[in-house]
């Protein structure tokens, strides 16, 4: 049936027409746009799983360091301090009074350090600890730890103190105290020198001893590729958190590790 | 002919409605199965003359199918979609159109198709359409929107209501009015637009089905 169509007619026919177009095309670049902007939702929720991913795995790293350090502590510290004190209050003799005293008193000093040493280790370890005071205050307390060991310190800040994400603070807290055990391990050293700088852009942390060194080759602290695991594991913490970790060593003039630490 | 067109696929989507009921996710979208069965006996009715041999006016029954759509439309967006901000846009195109329908069919009643009617009703349903475009343009999560039976419902609801506005609006021109070929035009258009909407809806009807598969439930 061929119809006889009016103006009118023409003019539904057409707009229809138009809007048919528009509408088709409409659909067909709002699907597009749609699909690259899940394609970008993807990429983004990928590095996101990635980087909780690599969270997850540096908090089960430093748990593990933390149980290794407790481990050795009790060992090497307060069970040797306990088990001296044990040693002392078994011989004693009560027939020597005066010797009962010395012994006495020798134990209770003995069994004060083992104290004074838990709670040093239990405020070390603690995360709260280190949250609440924030990252000066809980390098302040552990340099003093290390000045009672007979360890000369220093601590020097620069610029206005600037808080970061906790968890931010608690791995830069924790590769900071890595590289200080290392000295106490290994480096034979008098003095310890810690430097943060708060500059416009981010923090710069570093800690410098007067040791004999550590044991990496100049080629490997260009390339940022240590052979050792604890500097491999402290190298992988700071580029997840996204800070370069530098370390300089020179035979017997001293080691020196640097973290540069982008505010975002 | 473009009548049986249109039934056709109003049949077939009631009858997708039916066979997809009961694993309907969300179960909003059943709304629509009722609409699409008192869709297909409004029509039949008023094509086969069985308003006018009851001595009934059908466009009393299409006035009243067409707030019936506002609302069910309304419903099923709203219990479909979980944000606030949207559902109080869709609270508020669905009130005004309330008002603005109830106040043109007491202006200019609903013996005849009251074309300020049916163009409060087309903008409303366009804009529960757009609405949901813009929601999931909006989104911060990954959509598979293309699988999402509101998606398609939304293109279909957009597409044929906006046929729907185009009529009603040339309808105002006189020389189109006196034109009876012209009504004979908007079947046919009409009948394309129906075409999309009740594949839309169809298409909706089976994304819905295939919902539950996905999120694995």
């Amino acid at each position: 049936m061929l119809l006889k169509i009016s103006e009118a007619g023409w003019y539904l026919i057409g707009s229809t027409s138009l809007f048919i177009i528009l509408f088709v095309l409409f659909v067909f670049f709002y699907s597009r746009v749609m699909d690259r902007q899940n394609a970008m939702l993807l990429k983004e929720q990928k590095i996101r799983s990635e980087y909780e991913e690599a969270l997850l795995r540096t908090q089960l790293e430093i748990q593990e360091q933390t149980l290794k350090t407790i481990s050795e502590e009790i060992h090497d510290n307060i069970g040797q301090v306990l088990s001296l004190a044990k040693l002392k209050l078994n011989t004693l003799d009560f027939a020597r009074l005066e010797i009962l005293r010395e012994k006495t008193t020798e134990a209770k000093n003995l069994v004060s350090k083992a104290i004074q040493d838990l709670r040093d280790l239990s405020r070390s370890l603690n995360t709260d600890t280190i949250a609440s005071l924030g990252l000066v205050r809980a390098l302040e307390q552990e340099l003093e730890l290390f000045q009672k060991s007979g360890f000369t310190t220093s601590l020097q800040v620069d610029g206005s103190i600037r808080k970061l994400e906790p968890q931010r603070e608690l791995i830069i807290f924790r590769i900071i105290q890595e590289s200080l055990n290392n000295i106490i391990k290994h480096a034979e050293a008098k003095t310890i020198r810690v430097n943060a700088s708060y500059q416009e852009t981010g923090l710069q942390l570093s800690v410098e001893d007067d040791g004999k060194g550590a044991p990496v080759s100049a080629l490997d602290m260009e390339k940022n590729s240590y052979r050792s695991l604890g500097l491999r594991n402290m190298h992988n913490r700071a580029t997840m958190i996204g800070a370069v970790f530098t370390l300089l060593s020179e035979q017997e003039r001293g080691t020196k590790v640097t973290l540069d630490i982008p505010f975002n | 002919m473009s009548f049986y067109i249109s039934f056709l696929l109003e049949l077939m989507a009631l009858a997708a409605g039916l066979i997809y009921y009961k694993r309907m996710h969300p179960a909003a979208l059943r709304l629509l199965v009722p609409f699409l069965l008192i869709t297909c006996l409004i029509e039949g009715f008023a094509y086969f003359g069985l308003f006018r041999n009851s001595g009934l006016n059908k466009n009393y029954f299409y006035a009243g199918f067409f707030l019936l759509q506002l609302y069910v439309f309304w419903r099923v967006f709203v219990c479909m979609i979980n944000r606030d901000r949207y559902i109080h846009f869709l609270n508020l195109v669905f009130s005004i159109s309330l008002f603005l329908s109830v106040f043109t069919l007491s202006v200019w009643g609903a013996e005849k198709l009251n074309p300020y009617f049916l163009n409060v009703v087309c903008l409303c349903m366009i804009s529960y359409g757009f609405a949901y475009y813009y929601l999931i343009y909006n989104s911060r999560d990954i959509r598979h929107f293309r699988k999402e039976p509101l998606f398609w419902i939304s293109t279909g609801i957009i597409f044929v209501n906006f046929i729907h506005l185009l009529f009603v609006n040339v309808t105002f021109i006189e020389s189109f009015r006196r034109s009876a070929t012209n009504t004979e035009v908007f079947k046919i258009l009409n009948s394309a637009g129906n075409l999309v909407y009740y594949s839309c809806i169809i298409y909706g009807f089976i994304c819905s089905s295939k919902f539950l598969k996905q999120a694995g439930t």
